[in-house]
């Protein structure tokens, strides 16, 4: 696992304030968000984290923890 | 003499609305990095937790409870627009929102035989939304280093035809209430 992904799974624990087990790479991010402010808080907060941008065109295609990471590990790879 | 039916409608629905607003701001500076924008978005949750408070207390004094309206116009705006990922979506976003807000204020402030109560609550609003613009407009301009120009002018352009868009699909009944305000009926 790379160094970025560990970072987004505890990431995404601390801002959802769950346990990081329940965040595997397979998780489906809508099975994590109850409310859907809750994915705005955790995009900006992942955003900031790795000063990395992405957009709302960005999230359609992202639907598990892994379509994250990959999004923002290319964000980081075009720097 | 208690307002009518149609007005007792619309203050309602300013109020969810401007509940609506302070929640959303308030989550979002809760997580904002110190800085302007920060500070703005702080005092913008505040003012919109503020006039929902007028309106409830506007509504009072002219002899009614607020009704408990289920969604707010935000609510289908996140339906029909998806949610924004971003400050600067957010700070787009908003901006279409806020205009779309001070327009229906100074077109219901514009109607005839007015009740004192509601044209008071009006103005003392609205002098609140012109800051909103104010702010929400330099917030973006000092970010379009970061997000681009034109990349900006999309967004908030895309936002404005989701926006008339939802209106057009979801307002009708709001519409037809104002259209009978307005006429000097409410």
């Amino acid at each position: 696992m790379t160094t970025t992904a560990i970072g987004v799974k505890t990431r995404i624990a601390e801002v959802l304030n769950i346990s990081a087990d329940r965040v595997s790479e397979e998780t489906n991010l809508k099975d994590l968000v109850s409310d859907s402010f809750l994915l705005v808080e955790m995009a900006i907060e992942l955003q900031e984290d790795f000063q990395v941008r992405f957009s709302q065109e960005d999230l359609k295609v992202v639907h598990t923890v892994q379509d994250l990471i990959a999004l923002i590990e290319i964000n980081l790879s075009s720097k | 003499m208690p307002i009518s039916d149609n007005h007792h409608y619309i203050l309602s629905y300013y109020r969810t609305g401007e509940i609506t607003g302070a929640l959303f701001f308030g989550r979002l500076a809760k997580i904002m990095r110190p800085g302007p924008i920060q500070m703005d978005m702080t005092k913008h949750f505040a003012d919109e937790a503020a006039h929902a408070y007028y309106w409830t207390e506007a509504i009072r004094r002219l002899g009614r409870e607020p009704l408990k309206l289920r969604d707010s116009y935000q609510d289908q705006y996140n339906e029909a627009i998806g949610i924004p990922v971003n400050v600067m979506e957010t700070l787009a976003v908003t901006q279409v929102f806020e205009r779309r807000v001070i327009n229906a204020y100074a077109r219901h402030e514009r109607a005839p035989n007015l009740d004192p109560v509601v044209k008071e609550t009006i103005t003392k609003i609205m002098e609140d939304e012109k800051w909103h613009i104010y702010w929400i407009k330099n917030a973006l301009t000092g970010l379009e280093s970061e997000y681009g120009k034109d990349h900006i002018e999309e967004t908030i352009k895309r936002y404005w035809l989701a926006d008339k868009e939802v209106y057009a699909n979801t307002m009708q009944e709001h519409e037809e209430r104002i259209d009978e305000i307005m006429k000097g009926k409410g």
